[in-house]
């Protein structure tokens, strides 16, 4: 049963009533039925529901968290109790961080239950097997098609209350051919007729096709054309390591120090915003507090950093409502980044010799304090030459920082897209120079 | 052994609805965690998560469905049926599974001292403790420390027979020194990064750690190496010491031999392998004669130890690679039989709400012959690699590369004492293995839990270990 807001408000009365300090819970819903397809058959089906109850408990600079997924109320005042109970053995923290005060409702109730006769669970099985029961000889798709459903809700002893649901159906949708060949296609929706899954497999079916016969390229330099989701994994990464909190406290962001100062191209501009439509509504954070819209990156600028409770509090500042959870500071993810006036088709006309880029696979941080990143390429590299894409490539590693790669950009799509994921971004293509890449990825033989 | 009723009556309602098979999974985790910073405690926090997971196959279609709800377990018994049904509408193979020993058996975690009857205050002095012995150590902007405690009731029962009750403990803790010196920062770690070491133990483990002893030498390695240069790009002979070769193993053994992702399971999310079904039969070279590789889910204090998979088989030893060459995979019924085998033991879930699916246990490289000494004495000009910073490696897990937090120089056959920052090196997975010359002694050997090993759709982490002692590598692209 999802988590209503009468319920979850019942909660915290409950809570609220019989707190003996300052107590603030946390709500989180989830139900979400996955049907999980490799091989273009259906391998795993599942579904899952689960509450979780976080409740933390502060007095004077102390603070203990409880966390149970058991509803009832004798479960919910005995994870209180236990809260209560650890306090007496904690010394002094740091601060004594004020409560929630802000007391004006925050309550958006965006379940979408008409889902369920479109995405549910005989839905998705049929839906799947007219996408991908009759590919063509030599392919074969992997991927899953889920229906979610979540609430977060906040209160705390002081009458502050938030409750936000929604819904989402996510696509993830790969067809790769027997030679190792393939393509992708990731679609988050939280509306009713956004998502043709038919049309979605084909168009990723006819790209695997193009993607036949990869030639073998050395590492190197080269121009590239980042398609949307290649451009997300960046700007990701832009958002959690450039003006996450945490980073720039402990100095090892690649933009620590560096507030206010043009480090990137003039034509990079990223907020990070709960309000666009395009990104997934979570007005408040993890802490109850109410988010605000960031300025990131102002042309090349580089603008606030993401705070929660915590760092805000140890840099003299008030926070942000960017809080995820107890010591990683703040991180934006609702990221927009502002559109440029090409196209993709203008980038590859433009670019003499290069790669087009689908997607990455498997970023991470080499070095925090010099943005440095890596990543695989996946699911469809070509070559471009003389504005025409030539052939498909085998994979390349990727190994650049990230202050270089966003001082590169020579190119920003008019057209953007929302990205899949949890939460989803909303950028156009890009277009850099000299994009380093340094291995390969075949075995010699 | 009293058996839960509830479930026995679920399984009797699946086997009247014709199911080929159907298993019920009873999880009950309680945890408890404590961070500390600069001296304070920076979170500490409890938690208890309770539920229950249906796996049905109905005409060799299979269908899961979890609650936290004890009351609705026919109606989620029902959904796991109907979702089996719905796979019917795109199968082409019907799912079958191996055969395993019935059996009504427990089996619990073999523990000194339970880390939930430790008090607060034993476990929150041990942190500043440790705290402040980093900072005897160096000028440090930053010191933290962690411990992590989870205790994990299990019940399995299924419509083959098989009842099964496990209860796992795991206790794990790590500290870590920040420095930061003309606008860099780096971190040095004990006993490994992120959060240190953890293992299925009570809380002599923690002891055994002895992450105050350990302290004042993070602290000093971590002043020093923000002051230290760079490390050099080329190519080296290395010796990968064990807190980095777990992940080595990890990422370029462990997942590459996973049964399910060879069989294309993971291909859109986590990604395949270069490895294929027929190449333990052929007798593929992984690696050099050195290299010898075994799932053991039995090795007392490892975090991938357990008395039963989630398919209720029992715990298990497996050779891997042997020599060199290739011999097994890791397996679960449903893969196993694939390739006219029995599982080894390897399918697990995460938590109560998840499908179980192949998961490494403890893959572990195994000891060679070689003191420290030796290893060392054995390169003319190179660098020892210690403890992982960063890792990434391709969707068929052939193009790897790492970071390590430090790097020790070696020139003719002795450490130099000069340390190096930001080391990072890259291979290709078969090549790299090849060019193991030389494996550490048992007296080096060391096990390292991974308890962040993501896979699957949801996600899933799981909690794996990997047991290694240093190796040394031959000309190893040092470097972007």
């Amino acid at each position: 049963m999802m988590l209503s807001k009468d319920m979850a408000y019942q909660a915290f009365e409950l809570i609220g009533k019989h707190a003996r300090f300052d107590t603030a819970v946390l709500m989180a819903f989830g139900e979400e039925g996955l049907t999980r397809f490799a091989n273009s058959e259906i391998h795993q089906n599942v579904y899952h529901a689960d509450t979780e109850i976080r409740i933390s408990v502060t007095q004077g600079k102390k603070t203990a968290t409880v966390t149970t997924n058991q509803l009832d109320d004798a479960a919910l005042l005995d994870a209180l109790k236990k809260a209560e109970d650890i306090l007496p053995f904690l010394p002094e923290g740091e601060f004594a961080l004020p409560p929630v005060l802000d007391d004006q409702e925050i309550l958006i109730e965006a379940h979408e239950a008409s889902f369920e006769t479109t995405f549910g669970i005989e839905e998705r099985a049929t839906l799947l097997a007219r996408a991908i029961g009759t590919l063509p000889d030599g392919f074969k798709a992997a991927g899953s098609l889920s229906l979610s459903h979540e609430v977060r809700a906040y209160g705390n002893n002081h009458g502050v209350r938030r409750y936000c649901s929604d819904s989402s159906v996510s696509l993830s949708g790969m067809v790769m051919h027997d030679s190792g060949a393939s393509a992708y296609v990731g679609r988050t929706v939280t509306h009713p007729g956004e998502l043709d899954v038919v049309a979605e497999m084909d168009a990723v079916c006819r790209k695997a096709a193009r993607s036949l016969s990869p030639a073998m390229l050395e590492p190197g330099d080269y121009d590239v054309v980042l398609e949307p989701m290649a451009v997300e994994a960046l700007i990701f990464y832009t958002g959690y390591l450039g003006f996450g909190s945490l980073h720039h406290e402990t100095g090892t962001s690649c933009f620590a120090g560096k507030l206010g100062e043009k480090l990137i191209g003039e034509n990079i501009t990223l907020t990070d915003d709960h309000t666009h439509p395009m990104t997934r509504a979570f007005p408040f954070d993890f802490e109850g507090e109410r988010r605000q819209k960031l300025t990131l990156i102002d042309h090349g600028v580089i603008g606030e950093i993401a705070h929660d409770r915590m760092t805000a509090a140890r840099s003299g500042r008030k926070t942000t409502g960017h809080g995820f959870s107890a010591g990683n500071g703040g991180i934006p993810f609702h990221l927009v980044m502002e559109a440029g006036d090409s196209s993709l088709a203008e980038m590859i006309h433009s670019t003499k010799r290069g790669l087009l880029v689908s997607r990455f696979h498997y970023m991470n941080v080499v070095s925090p304090r010099e943005g440095l990143l890596t990543a695989l390429t996946r699911d469809g590299l070509f070559l471009i030459e003389d504005g025409v894409v030539t052939h498909p490539v085998h994979n390349l590693r990727f190994t650049d920082s990230l202050p270089r790669i966003l001082s590169h950009v020579v190119a920003l799509s008019a057209e953007r897209t929302r990205t899949d994921g949890g939460f989803p971004s909303y950028v156009p293509a890009m277009k850099v120079k000299d994009f380093h890449f340094t291995g390969k990825t075949q075995i010699e033989d | 052994m009293t058996k839960n009723a509830q479930l026995l009556a679920i399984l009797d309602w699946l086997r009247c609805e014709g199911v080929d098979y159907a298993d019920i999974r009873v999880v009950d985790t309680m945890s408890e965690s404590i961070s500390t910073k600069n001296g304070t405690v920076e979170d500490i926090s409890a938690s208890r998560s309770k539920g229950y997971g249906i796996r049905v196959i109905h005409d060799g279609s299979l269908g899961f469905a979890s609650s936290r709800d004890f009351d609705a377990m026919h109606p989620t018994a029902e959904k796991a049926l109907r979702i089996a049904k719905a796979s019917r509408l795109l199968q082409k193979e019907k799912i079958r599974l191996a055969e395993k020993p019935v059996r009504e058996d427990c089996y619990e975690t073999p523990i000194q001292m339970d880390p939930f009857l430790v008090p607060l205050s034993d476990k929150i002095t041990l942190l500043l403790s440790a705290e402040s012995g980093m900072r005897s150590g160096g000028d440090l902007s930053r010191t933290t420390g962690s411990l992590d405690f989870l205790r994990i009731d299990k019940v399995f029962a299924d419509t083959e027979g098989s009842y099964l009750t496990q209860r796992l403990y795991e206790s794990g803790g790590g500290i870590m020194a920040y420095a930061t010196h003309d606008g860099d920062t780096q971190v040095r770690s004990y006993p490994n990064s992120f959060r240190g070491n953890m293992g299925t133990a009570g809380y002599e483990y923690i002891e055994a750690l002895d992450l105050v002893g350990a302290a004042e030498r993070i602290g000093r390695e971590a002043h020093d190496l923000v002051r230290a240069e760079t490390c050099p790009n080329g190519f080296f002979d290395v010796i990968i010491d064990a807190d980095q070769m777990q992940l080595q193993i990890h990422e370029s053994i462990g997942h590459p031999v996973e049964l399910d992702r060879i069989f294309g399971s993971e291909a859109a999310y986590a990604g395949m392998s270069f490895v294929n079904a027929g190449m333990a039969e052929e007798g593929f070279r992984y690696g050099s004669e050195h290299v010898t590789v075994v799932a053991d889910a039995l090795i007392p204090q490892a975090l991938g130890t357990y008395g039963f998979d989630d398919d209720g088989v029992p715990a298990r030893r497996t050779t891997i690679i042997d020599g060199g060459i290739l011999r097994g995979f890791l397996t679960s019924r449903d893969t196993a039989v694939k390739i006219g085998k029995t599982s080894n033991g390897a399918n697990r879930a995460d938590g109560w709400q998840n499908l179980p699916i192949v998961r490494m246990p403890n893959v572990s490289l195994m000891p060679g012959n070689l003191s420290m000494d030796a290893l060392i004495g054995g390169i003319e000009d190179g660098l020892l690699l210690r403890t992982n910073r960063s890792w990434s490696i391709d969707d068929r897990r052939v193009n790897f590369q790492f970071g390590t937090e430090i790097a020790h120089e070696i020139k003719a056959g002795k450490l130099t004492g000069r340390i190096y920052k930001n080391p990072i090196y890259a291979g290709i997975t078969p090549e790299f293995w090849g060019s193991c010359d030389g494996v550490g002694d048992e007296s080096l050997w060391k096990v390292y839990g991974t308890p962040n090993c993501g896979k699957g759709e949801p996600g899933q982490m799981a909690h794996v270990a990997h047991g290694s002692s240093p190796a040394r590598f031959r000309h190893v692209k040092v470097g972007v």
